[in-house]
């Protein structure tokens, strides 16, 4: 047993250590550029660093207004130290994502020997799930951008294990929940997802609650505790909470209200309870929320081709690793067959609460929507895999997971950047260079504002005067049909929407720099031209 | 005799599924031959019959045989393939058909090794067509493909992409509430599951591997199959003894009635007026 102990010790350090090499190397410059909300916040924490104050003028927000997208900030309240110490780049904005993302995988090891305590087939059931996210295409890519959605997952597990601790030392159940509070701040959708998780534990722990009915006070005091700011920011304003939901959520969509009409529109003659019997928005709305549900178990979407939003995209990869299919369906199986009824409610409620959020939204399956989905998945894997004993077959698993993890590992540290620089808005950091070298020579640097946010860029890459910005920044806070807010200007520099560049053309503003993208431009009578790795135009800088 | 009148009020619901409105829903277009659509809709309502011998010859108790039958006629898929002119319907009726006569008059006995092989030889022999016919193999992230589109959620229950062949855009291959039943057909141990699941796996990745999917359909033999699998899952659903199950078996068999009120509503309501927009775009006799 003891060299067991031992063994297992010796394989979780090499676990971590692999995990932390996956989750490091190269973090400025894999992915390629900054993604824009990546740079947003970023540049908010240096904000709040240098003025106490975000992008739009908020004393230590509870929420980033940002792009109108309302963003949580706990992330940009934890690149702080790195930014003090790194200064405002890449690696600081992407650290705390990769720091607590490794650390993530050391927890998933924790939970899974929790959940299986005291066996020998449950150490084992954890090592394989911690190398298993270790390697996964799904974890290592959020772990090494700053999405939010790695650091929520590290904040949702120390939640739970606290919990299941709790279970036998109550007192941890108040740092459960005060951690749980704070996964609030982390990520969006665990507005949804935690509240939900924390009732699955309340039901399948209900006899503790049943038994001593006054450990419940201490989760009343720290989910109070915790939520209490965010609440205190609601009062002020609505959208602190709302805010996001407002633009993703499905009611937002005009599509349903668009169908129902057209359908009662055709069934004009029928009487008008007829037509609504057949087409309410009930039924209509409960086909889209369950048909986005389901779209999660696409094995298109798993295994082939992963999600179709591009900076969630790895080249020729899904999700998960092909064979993990295989492993998932031993490990459901194995789980409905062998394993108790509260492994079994956990593991499955956390799969489908982890999918309800992403559900109530558009544009699924959504991988960085449902990641907390990445745990029960890791360990249903994990216990499919851990039936294997026979030699041969740990070898030829092994070998197939070998070259998987190879083919990956190219897709992602070398094809992401050589030929899909674009799904990470590669070019920015190049053309802010370049604007800064030449730009002292114009009055105005006017910058098309077509592809995602331009402005964060000179902000981020220029380090902009925080304090300065926050007084010159024009913004109308008028939201475009996806519910962004469009910055007008700063400065020297301006951002001008849907700019017509044949009107440009014609009547210029004088003693001015324009830099547009590469296909709305023309070829030739350019000043200066961004390119990407394999050479093709991307911005094009033109001087009158 | 109660049984008996079942079965008899199966068939009838059938028949008036396939055959009410045959001539004009769907729309006729300028290919349309009547008699190919009589054909798939007699066979269609025959095909109930076959599932419901079918499930007997699996050795299911009648009322699951009788229940999976039900499913049979109701089931999206057959509706819209008993209503045009559908060489896949017909394929289906009679390799089902020739399955139980072969089995009931010239096997006697119950040997599950024979099953397996005889399914095995028959489903061998119709890939063989497309290697003679289409000699370069799919590429194996194709069939993959194929074969995720035809387990994916979106297909089973949501939307069938097999439009310009009758399907609906509006109904998957079958009603999503036919869900719970088939979680509870897979997880219930009954006579003839193993085989039976065997030839639906047989049917996915044989299906997966047609360079003309999805327009030649294979998938539609295992409507069969699903039907006999929620059949038996209705069944043991109300068998249960479990509060929980039973209330989900409820609550699902309500919202069934309704997924499939509107179903007809939509084929019988909207479908026409959708496919009479499109009469240029569909080729073959429909």
């Amino acid at each position: 047993m003891e060299l067991f102990k031992r063994k297992s010790f010796l394989f979780l350090f090499l676990i971590l250590v692999l995990s932390s090499v996956a989750r490091l190397y190269r973090l400025d410059s894999i992915p390629g550029s900054l993604y824009t909300d990546e740079a947003n916040q970023g540049y908010n924490a240096f904000s709040l660093l240098i003025t106490g104050k975000d992008e739009h003028g908020y004393n230590f927000p509870v929420t980033l207004r940002s792009f109108g997208d309302w963003k949580p900030p706990l992330q940009s309240w934890l690149m702080i130290p790195f930014v003090v110490i790194f200064g405002l780049s890449e690696t600081s904005v992407r650290l705390p994502s990769a720091i607590l993302g490794t650390a993530s995988v050391y927890l998933l090891y924790l939970l899974v020997v929790m959940l299986f305590p005291g066996s020998k087939a449950g150490n084992k059931m954890a090592l394989i799930a911690a190398w298993s996210i270790s390697v996964s295409p799904w974890h290592i890519l959020q772990s090494r951008s700053a999405m939010l959605v790695g650091i929520a997952l590290f904040f949702v597990l120390f939640s739970v294990i606290f919990f299941l601790k709790g279970v036998k030392k109550n007192h941890n159940i108040f740092w459960s929940f005060i951690f749980f509070g704070i996964s609030l701040y982390a990520y969006y959708g665990l507005r949804v997802f935690v509240p939900l998780l924390i009732l699955l534990l309340m039901v399948i722990y209900r006899q503790i609650f049943l038994a001593k009915p006054r450990l419940l006070l201490m989760p009343m005091v720290a989910i109070c505790l915790a939520v209490a700011p965010l609440f205190l920011g609601f009062l002020t304003n609505q959208d602190v909470i709302f805010g996001r939901a407002r633009t993703i959520s499905v009611f937002y969509d005009q599509g349903v209200k668009l169908r129902q009409w057209e359908l009662i529109t055709q069934d004009r003659d029928a009487p008008p309870v007829l037509a609504r019997f057949f087409h309410n928005k009930a039924y209509l709305y409960f086909r889209q929320i369950s048909s986005n549900f389901f779209s999660h178990f696409d094995g298109r979407y798993l295994f082939l081709k992963g999600d179709t939003v591009t900076p969630f995209q790895i080249p020729g990869m899904g999700l998960l690793y092909l064979t993990d299919g295989f492993f998932l369906i031993t490990g459901i199986v194995l789980l409905a067959v062998r394993f108790g009824s509260g492994q079994k409610k956990f593991l499955f409620g956390w799969l489908i609460i982890s999918l309800i959020p992403a559900s109530l939204t558009f544009m699924v399956p959504s991988s960085n929507r449902t990641f907390t989905a990445i745990v029960p998945l890791t360990a249903l894997i994990a216990a499919g895999l851990s039936i294997i004993r026979d030699k041969k077959t740990v070898i030829a698993v092994s070998a197939i997971y070998i070259f998987l993890i190879g083919y990956f590992f190219r897709q992602y540290f070398i094809s992401l950047n050589s030929s899909h620089s674009d799904w990470w808005n590669y070019g920015w950091r190049e053309a802010v260079s370049e604007t800064s070298r030449i730009g002292s020579k114009y009055e105005n640097i006017i910058v098309a504002d077509f592809n995602g946010m331009p402005y964060i860029y000179f902000l981020f890459y220029n380090r902009y005067d925080a304090g300065l910005y926050q007084r010159q920044a024009a913004r109308t806070y008028v939201a475009d049909r996806f519910g962004f807010e469009h910055v007008e200007g700063f400065g020297k520099y301006l951002f001008p929407e849907n700019l017509d560049w044949q009107q440009v053309k014609r009547s210029p503003l004088k003693n001015s720099l324009y830099i547009l993208p590469a296909n709305l431009s023309d070829d030739a009578g350019y000043l200066y031209e961004v390119k990407d790795p394999r050479g093709k135009p991307l911005y094009r800088f033109y001087d009158f | 005799m109660t049984f008996k009148i079942a079965l008899n009020l199966i068939l009838a619901q059938s028949s008036i599924l396939r055959f009410w409105h045959l001539e004009s829903i769907p729309p006729q277009t300028e290919n349309t031959l009547l008699e190919g659509r009589l054909l798939s809709a007699a066979t269609g309502v025959l095909m109930t019959l076959v599932v419901f011998y079918f499930s007997r010859m699996l050795r299911i108790n009648r009322k699951p045989s009788l229940l999976a039958a039900w499913v049979y006629s109701i089931i999206p898929q057959a509706i819209e393939q008993g209503r045009i002119y559908s060489p896949i319907q017909l394929l289906t009726f009679l390799l089902f058909l020739s399955g139980i006569i072969i089995t009931k008059y010239f096997l006697k006995k119950n040997n599950t090794k024979l099953y397996f092989t005889l399914a095995t030889l028959v489903f061998s022999v119709i890939p063989l067509y497309w290697w003679i016919k289409y000699p370069p193999l799919l590429p194996v992230d194709s069939i993959l493909n194929n074969l995720f589109i035809l387990l994916s959620p979106d297909l089973l229950f949501y939307r069938n992409i097999t439009f310009w062949w009758g399907g609906l855009r509006e109904f998957g291959i079958m009603y999503l509430f036919f869900l719970p039943f088939i979680i509870l057909g897979l997880l219930k141990a009954f006579p003839g599951k193993r085989f039976l699941l065997f030839i639906l796996l047989w049917i996915l990745v044989f299906s997966a591997f047609s360079p003309a999917f999805p327009e030649s359909r294979e998938i539609f033999l295992a409507v069969p199959l699903w039907s006999v699998l929620t059949g038996t899952g209705l069944f043991y659903s109300f068998q249960a003894r479990n509060i929980y199950v039973k209330t989900v078996a409820t609550g699902s068999t309500l919202f069934l009635l309704y997924e499939y009120s509107q179903l007809i509503h939509y084929y019988f309501r909207h479908y026409p007026l959708i496919i009479s927009g499109n009469l240029d775009k569909i080729h073959g006799a429909f």
